[in-house]
């Protein structure tokens, strides 16, 4: 069954796929996180929006208590949860400096943030969020760090465009020199693929977004888009 | 405009009603191309911001206006590129 089935407003097939198989990546295993570990961090995102009136509640909070999270992670989960807006380079190296690794980091960062994706777009089309899934995997996180990654001026490390980033990066970004969005959270891959499929279906692939004529099949005209762009982005004040 | 604020916002009614008036004026698809658009950027904020991405270099200038104009350049990730 779609997983927007129950929608009166029905997205394309493509993005109804893509979302299923986002919901169903939470509760998996990651590359620094556990699946229970991964399942907890989304659900505590979910109960933190329920509590602050954001969202109604999709009955699936109590995942979030069904381990016990670190206080700074829980401090990530927070900070990210509601948009990110205050966190500087001094919180994310005291969010380290307790304990989450770098990889870590990134990946609840990632994390909460496909899970906004989500939970933003049923709230758009009116329905309630997605139920997230119970842990399906048990195994060991593989806490690979890519070899490639180095320091670009980010918070955290990133694996660069290509010739730097080399197989890695052309395997990511493609022949693009990918912006540094498209960048972000590749210092754990997986994630980063994720994301920029995300990015690549729901708003333009990487290569076309200075494409102003280029047609991703929107119902809204390119100018229509960027507002809803600008205005999401102005809510949360992010500067890029 | 009204459903994008709404989206972001957390009165549920006003949503409902935002959501309504666009089915009226642009149709059921636009609802959809505005709510996928709005789950894009809650997500790329929310990164952008916890990972402290800097603006990329070509989009700088070209910027300088509307940023000025807006008060983005007073968002405190703006530190992330202004101050690098």
């Amino acid at each position: 069954m779609a997983l927007y089935s129950d929608s009166a407003h029905r997205p394309s097939a493509a993005i109804d796929a893509l979302h299923s198989d986002e919901i169903q990546s939470f509760s998996r295993v990651g590359t620094w996180g556990s699946a229970a570990q991964r399942t907890a961090v989304v659900a505590t995102a979910r109960k933190i929006w329920v509590e602050a009136g954001l969202q109604q509640s999709s009955g699936d909070e109590s995942l979030a208590d069904s381990i016990t999270l670190p206080a700074p992670v829980q401090r990530l989960i927070r900070e990210v949860a509601l948009g990110g807006i205050s966190v500087d380079r001094t919180f994310c190296q005291q969010v380290q400096s307790e304990g989450v690794t770098e990889g870590a980091y990134v990946e609840i960062v990632s994390l909460v943030s496909r899970l906004s994706n989500l939970d933003v777009f049923a709230r758009g089309l009116g329905v309630s969020p997605r139920p997230l899934a119970a842990p399906i995997e048990d195994t060991a996180p593989s806490f690979k760090r890519p070899a490639e990654a180095s320091d670009e001026g980010f918070f955290t490390a990133s694996v660069p465009n290509a010739p730097a980033g080399g197989a890695l990066a052309e395997s990511l970004y493609g022949n693009n020199q990918a912006g540094n969005v498209f960048r972000a959270v590749s210092l754990v891959p997986d994630e980063a693929r994720r994301v920029i499929a995300l990015i690549e279906q729901q708003y333009f692939p990487g290569a076309k977004v200075m494409d102003f004529e280029y047609d991703n099949g929107h119902a809204l005209s390119r100018a229509q888009v960027e507002i809803v762009a600008t205005k999401v982005s102005e809510h949360n004040q992010c500067f890029y | 405009m009204k459903f994008t604020s709404a989206i972001t916002g957390a009165d549920a009614e006003v949503l409902n009603t935002a959501r309504d008036a666009v089915v009226e004026i642009m149709g059921s698809p636009a609802v959809v191309t505005a709510s996928i658009i709005a789950a894009n950027f809650s997500m790329l904020d929310r990164i952008a911001n916890a990972i402290g991405i800097s603006l990329d270099g070509m989009m700088l200038k070209p910027s300088a206006d509307i940023r000025e104009l807006l008060g983005i350049n007073n968002y405190p990730s703006a530190a992330n590129t202004l101050e690098r």
